[in-house]
Order: C-alpha cells, then sequence, then structure tokens
C-alpha cells in the first residue's frame, strides 16, 4: 500500500522540527499507522530512507511499542489486557467470549475485515478490570452480557 | 580538565574530572564486573550488574555512568553490593540456557566468570525459558540469541564504530532479541570485532566454531601484517595451526579493533602452496636442492659477479613484508659486498577505508614505513623498481638479491624489471606461485606469523613480532637465511653486526613492547 501524499507532507513537516533524525522514528510511525492501519514492509523502508537510519532502527522501535501494527487489521481493533489485576478478575475468560463471538483467534483479523483481536499489557484501567479497548475507547469490567451489548453498539464507517 | 581526588575501597584514587568511578577504579587495578560497559563505546547503563556503593547516597549507583566526584567514598564490595550482583545474576541466568559444555564461549565467558563469583548452583525459576533462534548474521558470524544477555555491545559498536548499523534491538523484556534486519546482514570490513566484544557465547564466529576449546589455544602477541596501520593483535594457535586472531588493545595502534581481513589474513599465507624447499632453476627447470647447495650457489654467484663487474653491480631489493631487522641485515650484507642499489618491493595499494572509530590503511604490508626507512638509513638512498630496471637494462646492475614475504601474488610482477636480462637473481619468498619470477634461486622464507623482529607501522610505531609456529618443511626463518648467506659470503658479516642490526632498533628509536591484552 502507498504512503498517502497527506501522510508524507505531515512526515517532512515533522521531520524539520525534530533535532535528530532518530527522534522523530516514534512520531513518524505515529504517521504511518494513522494513515494506513498499519506498518509494512514497504514503510518501514520508506521512514528509514526518509530519516536516513538503517531500517534495523526502525525495526527497533518499531518492535517495541505494540500499539503499532505491522499486518493490516480489521476496522475494529480489540485489545484485551492480560497483565495482573486483569488475569485475576477473568481475562481468559474475556478472550475466550470474544473469541467465539467475533470467530477470530487471538492475534487474528476476522476474514470480512472487521475485527482484530489483540492481548495487550496493562491498559492502565485496573480499577475496571477485566478491561479492553476497542479503537480508542476503554471498557470494563467486562462481563459477558456487557461484552454482548459493546459488540452490539458499535457501527461501522 | 582538573584532577578528582575519591577513595575507592579505601584507597586514594586520582582521576581527571569526567572519568566514571568504573574506570577510576580499573585505573588502580579494581575491576568492577560488569556487561554493558565496554572501553571502546558509548555506556548505556542496561546490565546493572556495575551497582557500587556511595557513601551518602540511599541506592546504589551505576559506576559505568556515574562521574566520579571530589571527596568521593566508593566501596565495590560491601554485602549490599554482592546482594545486588546474586540478584542481578539470578536474572540473567533465569532464562539462559546454561549449555557452557557446548559453548565456544566457555573458559572465556564473563557471564560463567561471574556466575562462579555470584550466580547461585540452584534455580529458583520454574518457569518455561523463552527459547530463541540460531540467527545467522553475517558470513563469518552466528548469533546463537538464546545466549544473549542484550547488553547491546554490538549493536553499539555497528552504530558507533563501524557505523554501519546492522543490527538492532526487536522486541522488548524478556523478548528482547538482537535483530539483523533482512536486507542487510553484517558484513562490514569489521565485522568480526562483534564477536570478540559479545561477552558471552552469543554471537560466534563460524571460522573458529567448534574448533578448539579455548583452555588449549595458545595466545602470542604480535603485529597484524596485512596493512601498514600493523594492528597489534593476538594470534590463538593449537599445535601449530593458528586458529583465530584477535585485537590487542593499543591506542596508539588500532585502539581496541581489527579489520576482518587483517583477522583472517594468515589464511592469505597458510595453505596450499606454501613453499617448502629451496629450488634452482635449472636445464630442467625449477628443481629441489638442500639448503647447503643452494647457500653455496647464491654466495658463489654473488661473489663471481662482484668481481667480475664491481661490487656496484650487485643490487638487493628489500620487502615491506619482512622486519626491520631482516631488511638490515640485508642491506648491510649487501653493501659490506661494495652493493650501492637497492630498492623495496612497493606494497600493492588500494584506498584507505575510513569509519567513525576506525582506519584500515590502502598500504598492503605491515611494515613498509620500517622496511623504507632501514634501507635508506643503511644504504644512503633507495631505487624506485623502474630505476632498478632502468640499471639493469644498462647492464650496471647484473645480480639482484630480494626478500619476498608477500602473500600469494602480492609481489608487483617482474615482467618489467628486466630479471632475464641479470646473470643472477635470488629470492626469499612463501610461495610456488612465486616461480614465476624467473629466479636462479628460490629460497623457501617465513610467513609474517613465523617471524621474530620488530616493524614500524605507518604512523611510526615500533612492534615486536612474535613467531607463533615454525616454518613448513624446510623453510626457514628470513633472518636465518640470510645469516647462512653471510657465513658463506667469507664471514664480512661477524657478530658485532648482527648485534648491532638486533640493537639497533631498540637503541634507536626508543622500541616499546606493544600494549597488552584486550580484555
Ligand atoms: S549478542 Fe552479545 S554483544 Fe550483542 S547484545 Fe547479546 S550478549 Fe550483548
Ligand atoms: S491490568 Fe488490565 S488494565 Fe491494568
Ligand atoms: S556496566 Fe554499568 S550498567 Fe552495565
Amino acid at each position: 500500500m502507498e504512503l498517502s501524499e497527506s501522510s508524507r507532507q505531515e512526515i517532512d513537516r515533522l521531520i524539520a522540527t525534530c533535532r535528530t533524525r532518530r527522534e522523530a522514528i516514534v512520531q513518524v510511525l505515529e504517521i504511518v499507522q494513522r494513515g494506513q492501519g498499519y506498518v509494512g514492509d514497504e514503510a518501514v523502508s520508506y521512514v528509514a530512507n526518509r530519516l536516513g537510519v538503517g531500517r534495523a532502527d526502525v525495526e527497533d522501535v518499531l518492535s517495541f511499542y505494540p500499539v503499532y501494527h505491522r499486518r493490516p487489521v480489521g476496522r475494529f481493533v480489540v485489545k484485551v489486557c492480560r497483565s495482573l489485576p486483569c488475569a485475576h478478575m477473568g481475562a481468559a475468560r474475556v478472550v475466550d467470549h470474544l473469541s467465539e463471538r467475533l470467530g477470530v483467534a487471538v492475534g487474528q483479523t476476522g476474514g470480512d475485515g472487521r475485527f482484530t483481536l489483540l492481548e495487550v499489557e496493562c491498559l492502565g484501567a485496573c480499577d475496571r478490570a477485566p478491561a479492553m479497548m476497542i479503537n480508542d475507547d476503554v471498557f470494563g469490567p467486562l462481563t459477558p452480557e456487557r461484552i454482548d451489548a459493546i459488540l452490539a453498539s458499535l457501527k461501522d464507517g | 580538565m582538573s584532577d578528582v581526588r575519591l577513595t575507592i575501597d579505601d584507597r586514594e584514587v586520582v582521576v581527571p574530572e569526567g572519568t566514571t568511578i568504573l574506570e577510576a577504579a580499573r585505573s588502580v587495578g579494581i575491576e568492577i564486573p560488569h556487561f554493558c560497559y565496554h572501553p571502546g563505546l558509548s555506556a548505556p547503563s542496561n546490565c546493572r550488574m556495575c551497582l557500587v556503593e556511595v557513601q551518602g547516597q540511599d541506592k546504589l549507583v551505576p559506576s559505568c555512568a556515574t562521574a566520579v566526584a571530589d571527596g568521593m567514598v566508593v566501596r565495590t564490595g560491601t554485602p549490599r553490593v554482592h546482594e545486588s550482583h546474586r540478584s542481578v545474576m539470578e536474572f540473567y541466568l533465569s532464562n539462559h540456557p546454561l549449555d557452557c559444555p557446548v559453548c565456544d564461549q566457555a573458559g572465556e565467558c564473563v557471564l560463567q566468570d561471574y556466575s562462579y563469583g555470584w550466580g547461585s548452583a540452584t534455580s529458583r525459576f520454574e518457569e518455561t525459558k523463552v527459547t530463541q533462534p540460531v540467527k545467522d548474521v553475517g558470513p563469518d558470524i552466528v548469533l546463537y540469541a538464546d545466549r544473549c544477555i542484550m547488553c547491546t555491545r554490538c549493536v553499539r559498536f555497528l552504530r558507533e564504530v563501524s557505523g554501519t548499523g546492522e543490527l538492532s534491538v526487536i522486541h522488548r523484556g524478556v523478548r528482547s532479541e538482537i535483530h539483523v534486519a533482512g536486507d542487510r546482514p553484517v558484513t562490514n570490513p569489521l565485522a568480526g570485532n562483534i564477536v570478540d566484544i559479545c561477552p558471552v557465547g552469543a554471537l560466534c564466529s563460524k571460522d573458529f566454531l567448534f574448533k578448539c576449546r579455548v583452555w588449549w589455544l595458545t595466545s602470542t602477541a604480535s603485529a597484524c601484517p596485512r596493512c601498514a596501520r600493523a594492528c597489534s593483535i593476538r594470534v590463538d594457535s593449537s599445535e601449530g595451526r593458528i586458529l583465530r586472531i584477535k585485537p590487542r588493545e593499543n591506542a596508539a595502534v588500532n585502539g581496541m579493533w581489527i579489520c576482518d581481513e587483517g583477522r583472517f589474513a594468515f589464511r592469505q599465507w597458510h595453505g596450499a602452496g606454501r613453499l617448502d624447499v629451496p629450488l634452482v632453476n635449472g636445464d630442467r627447470g625449477f628443481t629441489h636442492c638442500d639448503w647447503d647447495e643452494a647457500i653455496a650457489l647464491a654466495a658463489r654467484s654473488l661473489r663471481q659477479v662482484a668481481m667480475r663487474y664491481g661490487g656496484e653491480s650487485v643490487a638487493f631489493i628489500g620487502s615491506p613484508w619482512a622486519t626491520i631487522e631482516e631488511n638490515m641485515l640485508l642491506a648491510r650484507l649487501f653493501v659490506s659486498l661494495g652493493a650501492t642499489m637497492g630498492s623495496l618491493w612497493p606494497a600493492p595499494a588500494e584506498s584507505p577505508q575510513r569509519f567513525p572509530g576506525f582506519e584500515i590503511s590502502g598500504e598492503k604490508a605491515w611494515n613498509v614505513a620500517g622496511a623504507r626507512r632501514t634501507l635508506m638509513d643503511v644504504a644512503g638512498q633507495l631505487l624506485t623498481l623502474d630505476r632498478l630496471a632502468d640499471e639493469i637494462e644498462r647492464g650496471r646492475v647484473r645480480a639482484v638479491y630480494a626478500l619476498g614475504g608477500a602473500y600469494r601474488g602480492a609481489l608487483v610482477p617482474c615482467d618489467d624489471l628486466g630479471l632475464e636480462l641479470l646473470e643472477f637473481f635470488a629470492i626469499q619468498t612463501c610461495f610456488v606461485t612465486d616461480k614465476g619470477l624467473k629466479a636462479n634461486l628460490i629460497l623457501p622464507g617465513a610467513s609474517p606469523y613465523e617471524k621474530v623482529g620488530t616493524v614500524r607501522n605507518e604512523r611510526g610505531v615500533l612492534q615486536e613480532v612474535n613467531a607463533v609456529m615454525s616454518p613448513p618443511g624446510q623453510a626457514r626463518r628470513d633472518w636465518d637465511i640470510l645469516m647462512a648467506l653471510a657465513k658463506a659470503l667469507a664471514a664480512t658479516v661477524d657478530d658485532d653486526l648482527t648485534r648491532a642490526v638486533l640493537d639497533r632498533p631498540a637503541a634507536q628509536w626508543n622500541y616499546t613492547r606493544s600494549a597488552s591484552g584486550n580484555e
């Protein structure tokens, strides 16, 4: 997938404000992902070239932050917290329930391209454990019924 | 910069401002355990092995990243510090494969050494260890990712010294791993250094892999023959075979590193094709002869030419692959015969290779400067090979005696030299292929790893060269061949001359031993 012209321009503007190229990597990747939904191999090469750093450096940052996706994801990215407090409160059951309802295994995207199901570490919502995030919204505490209601309320588009 | 006075383990230490605690301790021989710190690289302070106690501070501090301060009181061996070492080691070992019995690094492994000091014989870790793959990192380097302790020395070397940045760390926490960006294996000319600086057995040299347990190796300090930088090296051999070469730290020459060409230069001299018997060129082409015959022939031929045409008609060619002593003996011997014309084989010239933290010389022989200066010193002048060819063509030079010793194919083609016009040409050299030189006599000499002597690098630094092994078959050290020739030439070279030759570098050029080990 080609990077859009507006993403390219945004990247150029950003680079102009950075002291070192390395420090720009995080934000440039953010722009790429916002534009394309993920950061593919082509994008990695583009970013490395544009910043004059090695691919290795880009992959270093990219793999450190689980927020970046290396492959295309669904319209809804469902991230279930599996850190300790959520685990104690039944995160495993949440994952099972979601997986069954969405027909998607952890780490996978459904064939219709609607949902991607992921396990992540603490979402900072331990007070609402077990918690999950769908795109930019956090939900919890979750029960099977609550999950069904949330899924039903999701609107495409 | 002003000096700072502090106390480390009850010892007064004075170091320049800005020195780290770890380096200050080192300067007085106190070794603080460490993984990620390396004197040739930046300090990320990520391994936490170097923590020490500083009076007045609640927490232990990383000595590799903490600058000394006036009046600081540091303790490196308190119970708290040892406890910290123990817990750091527990973390490192919890996920480590503990496969020392099959690991190449065993015996020179920092993790192994520290385990001995602060490890535990049993592990509390009952979970499944994260296993990681064996990765191909480059043509000569393999990564046993399981053994990696994530010190990032390799990553920093490639960023800071070679400037090539092929490796990085991907993922995080326990899943972190050293990553080779798919399109760029580590092929840069300094790559081998990352194997040397990896404190554990994660990065291994494919060439050395499984060849020998390190405690069976004999280490010989020498200099690298590959280029005019003449890096300080340590040659590790076993049963008379060179198994690997590593850099020795020497601030005046190579700092901490060597290039891969030098690391594997021994292959250029060792292996098939080494000349191991004297060869004399007669009616039936080259045939073997014994040493007495060979030396007698050389002496007789040289003397004849000198008598018939005068001493000036005998010329010599020194070699940038030979030591200072060998070149000096050659020149003095021939000057004593009346020779006035000498020359020097040029070293192959390439363009120098520059990296952010290292430079490889483009002059491809170790003793270019030493040979030139020595020959000039003794003979007063040095002809270019072209001039020598000229003198040969005009019949003013009738016999030439040369030191060779170059790696295979490095001696300039001599077609233009007019050797066929000579009445006698002899050369001490290493390869059968040098038969192409149309010599009357080819004497099997020694490779740089078989010599003893001194070389002078392009910056004027003198270094001692030591023999790792004996020359193959009947081959001899070039010094010994020259001495035999000198004797046969009616002992114009007496003990005083040899002594003068041997003492001269020491007396005149402030000969110093090269610096010591790299660890
Ligand atoms: S491979 Fe070796 S040098 Fe590189 S990070 Fe791992 S332990 Fe350190
Ligand atoms: S542990 Fe799940 S949100 Fe913090
Ligand atoms: S040597 Fe100081 S933290 Fe690694």
